[in-house]
């Protein structure tokens, strides 16, 4: 297989097969930081020091594990580590949707413009009061509900990736859903009441 | 319920996707190539010893640049800062004076490096000096003090060393003030100390005398005391023994007489022989191995043929036993309690409740659970433990129904359950009622 080859060479130095790697994983790798972290900036810095990190690791990497649940673990940790160092994902929707949209600091670099008014209108609704509401969920209960829900990956793939048993995915994700239809009906009797 | 919340989620995270432009996943791998780029050089120039100046930023900076990425730009400018700053500390000379080195090194260092100033050691004016003559005369007048003092201090060594050869033993006693004295004086040294030594020598010369004297007092005294040898042979088990009473009675120390009653005695039966034996080593409480020992020793080796064969004790103990009274074993199975042990705790095949043993049991008495609806619609939580022989430990009501009328009525109802007996431990589970009407 291409993958194995690629890993191979990635596994004795070579870069340019590691390139390809990335470039077969990166999309899934970025989702996954953006899903957790909920901003772009954030999700670009840990998708690339996630890639950096498994180059790293690669020599340790046995090959028992599928490579994109070990590099989704490494992400995952990645994002963790980032959301607990700074509360990152905690400060998601005091920081305004015109920063989610930058990478680096620089939406040109992206060919980003400023949102439009109406993805800000959009933003303003349902989907800034449902990224709240993830926001404020603990940093395991959000990672496992989006691996879950957003990601849609099995509970053992999750429990392979978190390192946890699965009952406790299932628990987790449960809570997390608690959690946040409690959170989200709060904050419609709010709006319905500053109406 | 849960799949509205699934649904708004997966929609506010596809808001957030389709942010993401299409240009954004081409440049990745290659921004991902330079931070790896970068970091490598990092760890490459922190492991040097910084001697040479870091490779340029590379050439993955220039694509960055091309790329026109912020990051990228804060990256390389920190990176060549470090360099520069790595670099300047390695190569460039040290530029600092000599004082400004002292200035920076440790105190210690100064205080050797740095000694008092010169006035502590300078020489005394000449003309202070004192004359040759003057100090030659005060050098005579010197030497003719120290020589009178050196012939007070010889009379006085001759006196005390009189004063010891008449009282040799008061000297010994008096040793150590002696040569504190002689210490003192600094006069005569080689015969004090000749003197002290003959004294130390006769003190412990005396020791040894006493000494000797008294063990030869205690062995003589401790030879009295102890019991006659009987023969060669029987020195290494009898030493120690008190003689019998009929041996002893002659007080006779001559070896010859106490090796003739020595046969006299072997040919006696060997229980009197051995008693004194049975007495001093009580490990050995049966007679029988006493008289196998004695027979030994004193007959020794092949040639002694004793009236009965010799089997070692534990085996003669052993077949003694097997011969006479039944095994402890034979005793268990003749009392059946290997067998009742086997009976007592039949085996199960069960070793632990299956989800159809539980359901069952749960089902049996869900009738009674349900029976304590008291009007208030809800499941009734149970959590329980259960005996390997099927009967319910412990039943716990949680959920809405805990510490409630309903709730001690549902667990009443629930530990009434049976279930199949298993092998093994107990079993907990949960499981619940809904009651309603």
């Amino acid at each position: 297989m291409a993958e194995d080859s690629d890993l191979d060479r990635a596994r004795e130095g070579d870069r340019e097969a590691f390139g390809r790697l990335v470039q077969r994983y990166q999309r899934r790798v970025y989702a996954a930081a953006l899903h957790i972290l909920g901003n772009h900036s954030d999700a670009d810095d840990v998708a690339q020091e996630a890639f950096v990190r498994a180059y790293r690791g690669l020599k340790a990497f046995d090959g028992r594990a599928d490579f994109f649940t070990w590099l989704y673990r490494i992400t995952v940790n990645t994002a963790l580590n980032a959301m607990r160092s700074d509360k990152r994902g905690a400060a998601l929707h005091q920081r305004g949707n015109t920063e989610a949209a930058h990478v680096g600091g620089r939406p040109e670099a992206l060919g980003l413009h400023a949102p439009t008014p109406a993805t800000q209108v959009q933003h303003s609704g349902e989907v800034t009061r449902v990224l709240e509401a993830v926001a404020s969920l603990s940093a395991t209960l959000r990672v496992t509900l989006v691996l879950a829900t957003v990601e849609e990956l099995p509970h053992k793939q999750i429990a392979e990736i978190l390192e946890i048993p699965e009952g406790t995915v299932a628990w987790r994700v449960n809570e997390a859903r608690r959690l946040l239809r409690q959170k989200l009906s709060t904050d419609e009797v709010a709006a319905a009441a500053v109406k | 319920m849960s799949d509205d919340v699934d649904e708004q989620l997966r929609r506010a995270m596809k808001v957030l996707d389709d942010q993401v432009p299409s240009g954004y996943f081409e440049g990745l791998p290659q921004r991902t190539l330079a931070r790896l780029e970068d970091s490598t050089i990092m760890q490459t120039s922190s492991e040097t010893n910084r001697s040479t100046p870091p490779a340029p930023v590379s050439t993955m900076n220039q694509k960055e640049r091309d790329e026109d990425s912020g990051l990228h730009d804060i990256r390389s400018l920190a990176s060549s800062t470090k360099a520069r700053l790595s670099s300047r500390r390695s190569t460039s000379q040290p530029v600092a004076s000599e004082d400004d080195i002292l200035a920076s090194s440790s105190a210690g260092w100064k205080a050797v490096a740095l000694p008092e100033p010169a006035k502590m050691v300078s020489l005394p004016e000449l003309a202070s000096l004192p004359s040759r003559s003057e100090v030659e005369a005060a050098d005579r007048a010197a030497r003719a003090q120290l020589k009178a003092e050196l012939k007070a201090e010889k009379k006085i060594a001759v006196a005390t060393a009189t004063v010891a050869d008449e009282a040799p033993s008061a000297s010994m006693v008096d040793a150590p003030s002696i040569g504190s004295r002689i210490a003192a004086k600094k006069s005569g040294k080689g015969a004090m100390i000749a003197l002290v030594g003959v004294g130390l020598a006769a003190a412990a010369g005396a020791a040894i005398y006493f000494a000797t004297a008294s063990k030869d007092k205690t062995e003589t005294v401790a030879a009295a005391s102890r019991p006659l040898p009987k023969a060669p042979e029987l020195t290494s088990t009898t030493k120690e023994l008190p003689p019998p009473p009929a041996q002893v009675a002659p007080p006779a120390p001559e070896v010859p007489a106490v090796a003739a009653a020595v046969p006299a005695a072997a040919a006696e039966p060997a229980v009197e022989e051995t008693k004194p034996a049975a007495k001093s080593d009580r490990k050995e409480p049966k007679e029988k191995v006493h008289k196998v020992e004695i027979r030994d020793t004193v007959n020794g080796g092949a040639s002694a043929k004793p009236d009965k064969p010799v089997t070692p004790p534990k085996e003669e103990v052993k077949a003694g036993g097997g011969e006479s009274e039944p095994s402890f074993d034979d005793l268990l199975k003749e009392a059946g309690v290997s067998e009742t042990k086997a009976t007592a705790k039949p085996k199960l095949d069960k070793k632990s409740l299956s989800g159809a043993d539980i359901k069952a049991g749960m089902s049996s008495v869900a009738g009674k659970a349900q029976g304590c609806f008291a009007g208030t619609q809800g499941t009734a939580a149970v959590k329980l433990t259960v005996a390997p022989s099927g009967q319910v430990q412990k039943v716990t009501v949680t959920g809405v129904f805990a510490n409630t009328p309903v709730g001690a009525c549902v667990e009443k109802a629930v530990k009434s359950a049976t279930f199949p007996p298993w092998d093994g431990g107990p079993q907990s589970f949960a499981y619940s009622y809904l009651l309603a009407e």
